[in-house]
């Protein structure tokens, strides 16, 4: 099972690497969201980094394409396949058809974040253009481990950070700070929180071009069932630091890493109070009537 | 070519209602598999009688198999699939790839609908979705009317796009708020639209939303009445009302505008009338607020509810026609209080809005002032000849 992580810098990578990541993804001018962006220089510079330290790139592309960004996804696609990236992950599923127009040697991970929720499913896209998937973040454990068992070594797993809950074409804060006529320069940045007026909650929410994120509030973190994971032929587990304190993420991928090969550490002690398990425990089919 | 008229139904008689009043097509959801799981009451003998009287009129049936399945959800699908298929129904409306294409498989005779939950925004990714046996792909409503046109002349693939109802103000498909906040699944029915609910809004732990005004995501509803002459240029194929959960009055009454308006202009009359009539009548439905959407603009502050959440409900909607008698009175059915001498409009399919002050009211035979009772069964004169389910409303509300 690999561990892969958003690179938050280039000079992060040196840090990943010794904490046992295998591969890192990250963000592309105008093609991507919740993610530090990098531009083609950027991106063959890591490439080459990368290489040399024997870690996979991908780049997160996971923006939903506006019919006027077709073409220049295609030449996106085409470029970053000559620089020697080796992998993309998307959500708009016009990546399938461009990777083959391209015919690019891209390995095709395809990430909606939800819709991927059963193992008929995740089988339907890899027998039409995907190599591999990540799978709906509201699935139990259970199901999580249902579908890699029946799809080995192909599905892979959000695993560490604060879970997106929804994304949003519209500038949500900014048209609401018009409303209320306040400026509109507080919408940017990292700082924004929302609270349901009846909850204890604080959400964290992320404003960005085109893209408003909202997220759970708790770090979501797959490391006591980690070992489930591999032992179902989970692909891979992707971690991501937005809205996480710094250095977590190292230490995540640190203890990921010794854990996958039965080594003690005190991830868990140390964070138990802020990490959650997500929906693996946590069965959402509930209707209005409570059943 | 003319695009279809899509319309929702909850139940049989709304789609029946939908259907006269001259719908091309109505979706509906069976009780199982479909989104909306509150507004899917149709068993598999009132998909077969919707399909019987839809044939009458020349329409269609679609039905709703659109919830995104987890594994525990797919028992009996086959089954289901190849019913709906001897049922007559003409498409499905899907957001799974994987049911897109089974069906295809073992019910061959059904169109395969790609939902908006897909949220399919570009040609590129129409053309990926092909190889699944789509036959019409439902667009995302992030779409503008400029890109709309580029995808229509990209992609050989018909399209459907929604123009008016209640509108996601998140990705469809990928948000999961509910799931998080009610344990309700989106995807598979259970949306409890806390995108509508009322939240703090704090930056670098300080509140920075007003009390009196908290922060919402809630979209007003969709209005496409300026939108449509444009869109039957670009070859739509389908114009899609949303509102499965609606009552059969406002069913009546957005059926029936967009129905006008699309002739009126299909036939070349005067677009701008054409317009101001469809607006004036869909003034009487039971809207939230409306605006264009995604069409002309990215949505601002404008295109959302803050303080405001749910429909305008109005008591305009007084009753429906039962029958006419040999004695000339007509057998109405009370829907909301109603005086006499109120003056009165008359929905009926194919006709303008026609008007009567109503002199006489009966309860088996009894003059009676006021109805006040939902659902009694009165009789009154009518100076014209209306027809079983024809819509009365107060006039001029």
């Amino acid at each position: 099972m690999r561990l892969l992580s958003i690179l938050r810098s280039i000079e992060h990578m040196q840090a990943l690497k010794d904490a046992g990541v295998d591969g890192i993804v990250l963000g592309v001018e105008g093609f991507s969201y919740r993610s530090p962006l990098y531009d083609l220089e950027q991106i063959k510079e890591v490439v080459d980094r990368a290489k040399s330290l024997g870690v996979s790139t991908y780049l997160h592309c996971n923006r939903m394409l506006d019919e006027e960004e077709i073409i220049p996804a295609l030449t996106l696609i085409q470029t970053i396949d000559a620089l020697g990236v080796d992998g993309i992950l998307f959500q708009d599923l016009a990546y399938v058809t461009l990777c083959e127009q391209a015919k690019a040697n891209l390995v095709r991970i395809y990430a909606p974040e939800a819709i991927l929720t059963s193992s008929p499913e995740v089988r339907t896209m890899l027998e039409n253009g995907v190599d591999h998937v990540m799978v709906a973040k509201e699935l139990t454990l259970d199901e999580v481990l249902k579908i890699a068992g029946e799809n080995p070594k192909k599905v892979g797993v959000f695993g560490f950070g604060h879970l997106p809950m929804s994304v949003s074409r519209r500038p949500l804060v900014k048209n609401y700070l018009d409303e209320i006529k306040k400026d509109r320069s507080l919408a940017d940045g990292f700082g924004l929180r929302l609270q349901e007026e009846k909850r204890a909650f604080l959400y964290p929410i992320l404003e960005e071009d085109k893209e408003t994120t909202i997220f759970q509030d708790r770090l979501f973190c797959v490391l006591p069932e980690l070992t489930k994971l591999q032992a179902n032929d989970v692909a891979f587990v992707l971690a991501d630091d937005v809205f996480v304190e710094e250095g977590m993420l190292t230490a995540f991928i640190h203890s990921a890493h010794n854990r996958m090969a039965q080594r003690e550490d005190d991830f868990m002690e140390r964070y138990a109070h802020v990490v959650t398990s997500g929906y693996f425990y946590k069965k959402t089919n509930l209707t209005k009537e409570g059943n | 070519m003319k695009p279809e008229l899509l319309a929702p139904a909850g139940d049989l008689a709304r789609a029946k209602t939908a259907i006269r009043f001259g719908a091309d097509a109505v979706y509906l959801g069976g009780k199982r598999f479909s989104l909306r799981s509150r507004a899917s009451n149709f068993e598999l003998e009132d998909i077969a009688e919707a399909v019987r009287f839809a044939k009458e009129y020349d329409a269609k049936i679609y039905v709703t198999v659109n919830m995104v399945p987890h594994d525990e959800d797919l028992q009996g699908l086959e089954v289901y699939l190849l019913a709906l298929e001897k049922c007559g129904v003409a498409a499905i409306i899907v957001a799974s790839l994987h049911i897109a294409l089974l069906s295809k498989k073992i019910a061959p005779a059904m169109e395969v609908h790609l939902s908006t939950q897909l949220s399919l925004t570009n040609s590129a990714a129409i053309e990926t979705v092909r190889r699944f046996g789509v036959d019409r792909v439902v667009l995302a409503r992030e779409v503008s009317l400029a890109q709309i046109e580029t995808i229509s002349s990209a992609s050989s693939m018909p399209l459907e796009v929604f123009i008016h109802g209640g509108m996601c103000v998140n990705l469809s498909g990928r948000c999961t708020l509910s799931n998080e906040m009610t344990l309700r699944d989106a995807n598979r029915g259970g949306c409890a639209q806390s995108c509508r609910w009322k939240y703090k809004l704090y930056r670098d732990q300080t509140e920075i939303s007003d009390p009196n005004c908290l922060f919402s995501m809630s979209s007003k509803d969709l209005l496409a009445i300026e939108e449509i002459p444009t869109l039957m240029k670009q070859g739509i194929s389908s114009f899609k009302i949303e509102g499965r959960m609606k009552s059969a009055y406002y069913i009546t009454v957005v059926v029936d505008a967009y129905r006008k308006l699309i002739d009126a202009i299909d036939q070349g009359e005067d677009e701008k009338e054409a317009i101001e009539k469809a607006r004036k009548m869909l003034m009487k439905a039971e809207n939230r607020p409306t605006s264009d959407g995604f069409f002309r603009t990215i949505p601002g502050a404008t295109h959302h509810l803050y303080g405001v959440n749910g429909e305008g409900i109005t008591q305009d909607f007084v009753a429906n026609v039962i029958e006419t008698h040999p004695n000339g009175r007509t057998s109405i059915l009370i829907r909301n209080n109603l005086p006499v001498h109120t003056e009165l409009d008359v929905l009926s399919p194919g006709n303008d809005v026609r008007s009567f002050t109503l002199e006489a009211m009966y309860r088996k035979g009894e003059a009676i002032e006021v109805a006040n009772l939902p659902m009694e069964v009165l009789d009154i004169e009518i100076p014209f000849r209306v027809e079983s389910g024809d819509f009365i409303r107060k006039k001029g509300s």
